[in-house]
């Protein structure tokens, strides 16, 4: 018995070691490294490193109104993201889920924005907001076109979630198109047989069973906020006046701008812990809303 | 069970064989560094001039780190013809222009740190100085440049640790076309001149600013106009600032920095923060506005958005004393030699081809049309430069005080500067932050 064990797991070891060998060197390692680095004063360049225990840490609570300033924006922007992103995607899941051909095409359109590279579309929406409005402003003369969208700070945060939510739009409607068309459909038969309305079964079967892939939505999209930095690097740049600085784009900018790599280390740290009590909350939350058909 | 053990068998060599693939990768990388080693002894004991005695053996790679990528075609010739002159060597070239210091961070913490690279000059490049080769006992090499380009690739203990590129000049750049059809014969020199300018710009139906407000670089480029003391200079200004002797309060002219910023506001175009440096440049290239603020480095955009545009330098007013106008000329990009570089003669001898060869000064002449920090008697292409060089010859300009600013200093005080555009921060507000920020560890 005792052998046989053992047995099983040295080929379980076998098998999990090659995995586990490369996120140790892609991951782990480095995390281990950051926390190293977080407790000393360095520029990232020099070969000389100050210790400084844990007054990186300090400094960060006490004085830098800069990274809290990002901390706002980064949750406000994940709330309104991970709303507007996942109800969104559902509508366009429900009405493109249907097995027709006009379903197919409109679920390519959808796709498209997700496979464009990010520098391309900075430039379309450069396009869109610049002489696309100037000329939409000359022929209907609504002021709605002539707002320096980019240009002022409650504005820009707007633009920054509707390019994010119209780039991933097309990837979280493809998860719940999978999750709508695995409901069984004698569930749905027998809820209309029992005089449910279209409402009522969206309601009471297919939500309850779309649950996982809800929750598997609303965890990536969730963490796709929190490290939102391509968009603000290539786009807006933080601007106007640092209205736009994500937590992500603060720390690449105290690590490779300000030359505090100890800092910018310290200020991850303290991040993935946030970030990670809000994920284990959030699939805990919808993890007991899971059900089984 | 068979199988299984068999299967177990083929996952532990596929593990194995992935292990092994690393350490094979790293053990050739050893062998290319080591057999580089030997050539650089070799050369190093061949000395410079019979340096085509590797040729026979492996080939030396020298690798180059370019932070921009002005003039390629010139560069790239340069290279050739160096290639050509040295039988078995091979010059790597890699142009960075977007986001060098990330770059150059990675390589450098890797352990890939190219033989010869540049940075900019000032606060950025003393980082960068542990790894330097101190060229200070050079004399003949430091002879052929001047004294003042010299001085910006010293460190704190005067050592020569980097060798200067090009002089670049900074100011509002204006267009003469413009000016001419608003009716300015004279250029303003004032605080009130300037505004009486914008005045008849603006009467004119012509734009007068097209600032980048957009970057804050180039706010924080604008900003250390008002921050100049003549007195003092470049150098003598952030030593005051960073002993405490002066602050931003306290300077005579800082204030006016706003006024400048209202003008720009008013007499700039509609939606003055979505102006970025490529939208600045072309307006003014295409006569759409009469003044930005930028250097001589932007000439071959200038060029490209319309080569006709007649151009030139506006030193900057920043009080009501004419004499305080300001045009701030440095050699901003240094060239540093890797000291612990296996090819360390080889590398000295390529950056002191590039800046001081016939090739090198045509590259630099020519190709991106500036003012080289070696001494010269070729003629410059570009116009911004040529319109400087009267400044320089009066001893008119002074030093860049933004490279000596402290790590990431633009990147805080342009945000400011927008909030400032926008109505959302008082002036006061701004200066006290500004001030704030200047932390020098």
């Amino acid at each position: 018995m005792k052998g046989k064990k053992q047995k099983e797991f040295l080929i379980f070891a076998v098998f999990v070691f090659p995995a586990v060998a490369f996120v140790l060197f892609a991951t782990n390692i480095p995390f281990v490294m950051n926390l190293y680095y977080s407790v000393f004063k360095w520029n990232g360049i020099g070969k000389s490193m100050e210790f400084v225990g844990l007054q990186n840490f300090i400094s960060i609570f006490t004085n830098d109104a800069m990274f809290w300033k990002g901390v706002r924006f980064t949750l406000k922007f994940a709330v309104y993201f991970v709303v507007i992103v996942n109800i969104m995607a559902l509508g366009v899941a429900l009405a493109l889920s249907k097995e027709k051909k006009s379903a197919g095409v409109g679920r390519a359109f959808y796709y498209i924005p997700y496979i464009i590279s990010l520098t391309a579309i900075s430039l379309i929406w450069k396009f869109i907001l610049g002489p696309g409005f100037e000329s939409l402003y000359q022929i209907t003369g609504w002021e709605i076109f002539k707002w320096s969208w980019v240009g002022v700070p409650k504005l820009a945060f707007y633009v920054v979630v509707v390019m994010t939510v119209w780039q991933n739009l097309g990837f979280y409607m493809v998860n719940y198109i999978a999750g709508i068309m695995a409901v069984p459909k004698e569930l749905m038969e027998a809820a209309r047989i029992d005089g449910a309305s279209r409402f009522q079964t969206f309601r009471k079967v297919t939500i309850p069973l779309i649950m996982p892939a809800i929750s598997i939505c609303t965890l990536t999209s969730l963490t796709f906020a929190f490290k939102l930095f391509d968009v603000i690097m290539v786009f807006t740049k933080g601007g106007p006046a640092n209205s736009t600085v994500s937590v992500a784009y603060n720390i690449y900018k105290e690590a490779f701008t300000n030359h505090n790599y100890g800092m910018a280390t310290a200020k991850s740290l303290i991040f993935v812990v946030f970030v990670l009590m809000v994920t284990v909350l959030q699939m805990k939350v919808t993890k007991s809303k899971e059900i089984e058909a | 069970m068979k199988k299984k053990v068999l299967m177990s068998v083929c996952a532990g060599v596929f593990a194995l064989g992935l292990l092994t693939g690393c350490q094979a990768s790293g053990d050739t990388k050893e062998n290319d560094t080591q057999t580089q080693e030997t050539d650089a002894e070799k050369a190093a004991e061949d000395g410079k001039d019979d340096a085509q005695s590797s040729s026979d053996g492996e080939q030396v790679v020298l690798t180059v780190f370019d932070a921009h990528a002005y003039g390629l075609e010139e560069y790239d010739e340069m290279v050739k013809k160096f290639e050509e002159e040295h039988p078995g060597v091979k010059i790597e070239v890699q142009h960075s222009p977007n986001d060098y210091d990330t770059l150059l961070l990675a390589r450098l913490n890797a352990g890939e740190v190219p033989d010869v690279f540049d940075v900019e000059s000032g606060t950025k490049a003393q980082m960068y100085y542990d790894y330097a080769y101190d060229w200070s006992q050079d004399e003949d090499i430091l002879a052929l440049f001047h004294d003042d380009a010299i001085d910006t690739g010293r460190d704190e203990n005067k050592n020569v640790m980097s060798l200067p590129w090009t002089y670049e000049n900074m100011g509002l750049i204006y267009n003469k076309d413009l000016f001419e059809q608003a009716g300015i014969t004279e250029l303003p020199t004032t605080m009130d001149e300037l505004e009486e300018a914008c005045k008849k710009l603006d009467a004119a139906g012509i734009t007068a600013f097209s600032m980048a407000a957009k970057e804050n670089w180039v706010l924080g480029q604008l900003a250390s106009h008002y921050m100049m003391d003549k007195s003092l200079d470049a150098e003598g200004v952030v030593e005051a600032m960073n002993n405490g002797e002066l602050t931003l309060e306290s300077m005579s002219n800082f204030s006016n920095l706003f006024r400048l910023l209202d003008l720009a506001v008013k007499y700039g175009p509609d939606k003055p923060l979505e102006i970025d440096w490529e939208n600045s440049e072309n307006m003014l290239a295409n006569g759409e506005a009469a003044i930005i603020h930028m250097g001589s480095w932007c000439q071959s955009t200038l060029d490209s958005f319309n080569a006709d545009a007649n151009l030139g330098f506006l030193p900057c007013p920043v009080s009501d004393d004419p004499k305080d106008v300001t045009l701030l000329s440095s050699c901003n990009w240094t060239y540093i030699v890797h000291k612990d570089s296996p090819n360390l003669e080889l590398a000295k001898e390529y950056l002191t081809y590039i800046l001081t060869s016939d090739m090198g000064l045509n590259w630099m002449c020519d190709g991106v049309g500036d003012v080289p920090g070696a001494k010269t008697d070729q003629e410059v292409a570009g116009a911004l430069a040529n319109d400087a060089a009267a400044y320089i010859e009066k001893g008119e300009t002074n030093g860049w005080i933004h490279t000596r600013y402290p790590n990431g200093y633009n990147d805080n005080v342009g945000p400011l500067l927008q909030a400032y555009m926008l109505g959302d921060m008082s002036a006061e507000d701004v200066i006290t932050e500004m001030q704030n920020y200047w932390v020098v560890e």
